[in-house]
């Protein structure tokens, strides 16, 4: 490093050394505001949010629903897939639902469609019907388009996982990190009119209202909630497996 | 005064032009990724319209009138596939002006619009990967990063006689020292808030903070749809040990990272834990491009020398 240059020596001129050290430190104060308030933010976090939403979430610094921890061994950290039913298939044949996921493990183009399963399924285990309405709308819509078969019904999964005690364990459902006891399903939606409509289904013989995805009230993806969350889903088949258990 | 020496100093735009050349890398991958399902999440009949989105990211104002959402995205213009395909395509070319570093000044700023349209396209589908490529492309938009090692700087040398061009190349940059600092400090925060989040983890007496008892490494590597290596043999009483020592290195690592990166001795080991507990992240949770992202992001502590040493090496002996 020799000198700076000629656009250099005129930030170093006071004037503009001055406004490059408020314009500094304005962010430098966004950021940490964008930041801190990760996890739960205070009421003052959340005004000062609001108030800094136009630079921050533009420029993407506001990271309040990333899950930068990776894991907090609730149910939200658990896989989750988005199955399909094609029209004329049995329900309660396993092989016959079909998971909509695509490319290699490790790849942003998988880990995209695992996003939008995990996005889904928090809002199914809150019991969000109308948000889950919107993706299965969207979901069931595009392959209703898509697909020369029409599909008949969608539903939401939670690949629960292995504790090391079930690893070796004598029960050979338990060792098998695939077998059904490590399924839970969230929600269930047949869907209608190709995918305009879609009808909760809460179990066999019980089935929900229709619920049309356009005009719902829309909840953010983004608010403060995110996809973060310790509680239990509460959909629960009998049989299957309870969310992670600690190994001990 | 140190807030000035801090921010003002000029500095070598070295660890700029080098990051340019890898972030440019990771951005062409990113948007990239899109290609093979790009009508079928973004297209009128896709799976996320900009209908749905709408809905998702809520389209009402919030208490004090203010809108909710600022995700503003070119692709929303864009809804039959041969629009999108056509400005796909663009914002390749730009990221790849970009990475080669031809009309830096102005191809860095549309790189990071490029990114950020993907990025605000679909914000649910968003990871931990764009928010530190967003990061990295924002702050190579403000310093000189295609002073080095660019198209540009190849048609400078054109011009320009092979000694002077090469002392404009090592000129210090006050906008070069504020870029790479601002991208510090980013980071190190980005390290401090991964570090409380894993520890702030509620704990019921029976399950939850698990970074605190040493198991989150298991119940990433127990994922079995995210993993790329089965490392489950790793329940054994002695493998436990292991997880647990690996979960504590990875908090206490990132303590570390935030808060001693800024002494120049303990810089050089950090440098290189860091990496290889990035790597060693890589096969348990299948985010392999948010960890590549990380160690790259890292590369802004390295120092001028260095980069001027490896990256000419890399490129072939390239001096330019």
């Amino acid at each position: 490093m020799k000198s700076a240059s000629m656009s250099d020596n005129e930030a170093e001129s006071s004037p503009l050394r001055s406004l490059a050290s408020l314009l500094i430190f304005i962010h430098l104060f966004c950021l940490a505001v964008a930041i801190t308030a990760n996890q739960a933010p205070s009421p003052l976090q959340e005004r000062l949010l609001e108030i800094f939403r136009p630079y921050t979430q533009l420029l993407n610094f506001d990271v309040s629903f990333i899950r930068f921890d990776l894991t907090q061994e609730t149910a939200d950290d658990a896989d989750h897939r988005i199955e399909y039913l094609p029209e004329g298939e049995d329900p309660a044949n396993a092989d016959a639902w079909v998971p909509l996921t695509a490319g290699m493990k490790g790849t942003d183009r998988r880990l995209r469609y695992q996003r939008l399963a995990g996005l889904t399924n928090f809002f199914g285990s809150r019991g969000d019907d109308a948000t889950c309405a919107v993706f299965a709308s969207a979901i069931g819509t595009h392959l209703a388009q898509q697909r020369q078969q029409p599909i008949d019904q969608l539903r939401l999964r939670l690949h629960l996982l292995q504790s090391p005690e079930q690893i070796v364990s004598v029960n050979l459902d338990d060792r098998d990190p695939n077998s059904s006891r490590f399924f839970q399903e969230l929600y269930r939606a047949r869907v209608i009119d190709g995918g305009l409509a879609v009808q909760k289904v809460e179990d066999a013989t019980q089935v929900a209202p229709t619920v049309r995805a356009s005009g719902q009230p829309a909840r953010r993806a983004d608010s403060r909630g995110g996809v973060r969350g310790s509680e239990t889903p509460n959909a629960t088949d009998p049989g299957e497996a309870a969310p992670p258990s600690s190994p001990e | 005064m140190r807030w000035n020496r801090f921010w003002f100093t000029p500095a070598d735009p070295a660890p700029l032009c080098g990051l340019r050349l890898l972030a440019g890398v990771l951005s062409l991958y990113y948007v990239a990724s899109f290609s093979t399902d790009l009508t079928r999440w973004f297209a009128a009949d896709g799976l996320l319209t900009t209908e749905t989105v709408r809905q998702l990211t809520n389209p009402e104002t919030s208490d004090s009138g203010a809108p909710a959402s600022f995700h503003w995205s070119y692709l929303n213009y864009a809804k039959k596939p041969f629009e999108l395909w056509i400005v796909h395509l663009l914002g390749l070319a730009v990221l790849a002006l970009f990475t080669a570093g031809l009309w830096t000044r102005i191809t860095s700023v549309l790189a990071l619009v490029v990114v950020l349209s993907y990025v605000h396209r679909a914000p649910m589908i968003n990871g931990q990967f764009e928010a530190v490529l967003t990061m990295m492309l924002a702050y190579l938009a403000i310093g000189p990063s295609g002073r080095l090692w660019s198209v540009d700087a190849w048609l400078a040398a054109r011009r320009e006689p092979p000694a002077g061009s090469r002392a404009s190349s090592e000129e210090g940059s006050v906008l070069a020292n504020i870029s790479l600092s601002l991208l510090q400090c980013h980071l190190a925060a980005l390290y401090m808030l991964m570090c409380l989040t894993q520890l702030g983890g509620a704990y019921d007496g029976e399950n939850g903070a698990t970074w605190w008892r040493g198991e989150a490494i298991w119940w990433l590597l127990a994922k079995s749809e995210s993993r790329l290596v089965d490392l489950t043999f790793l329940h054994t009483a002695t493998g436990r040990y292991v997880v647990a020592a690996w979960t504590h290195a990875i908090v206490y690592g990132e303590l570390a990272f935030a808060l001693l990166i800024w002494k120049p001795l303990a810089r050089p080991l950090l440098l290189v834990l860091a990496a290889l507990a990035w790597v060693s992240l890589i096969p348990v949770t299948g985010l392999v491009s948010y960890c590549l992202a990380m160690i790259v992001a890292n590369l802004a502590f390295l120092d001028a020398e260095t980069w001027r040493a490896w990256v000419p090496a890399a490129l072939g002996g390239t001096r330019r």
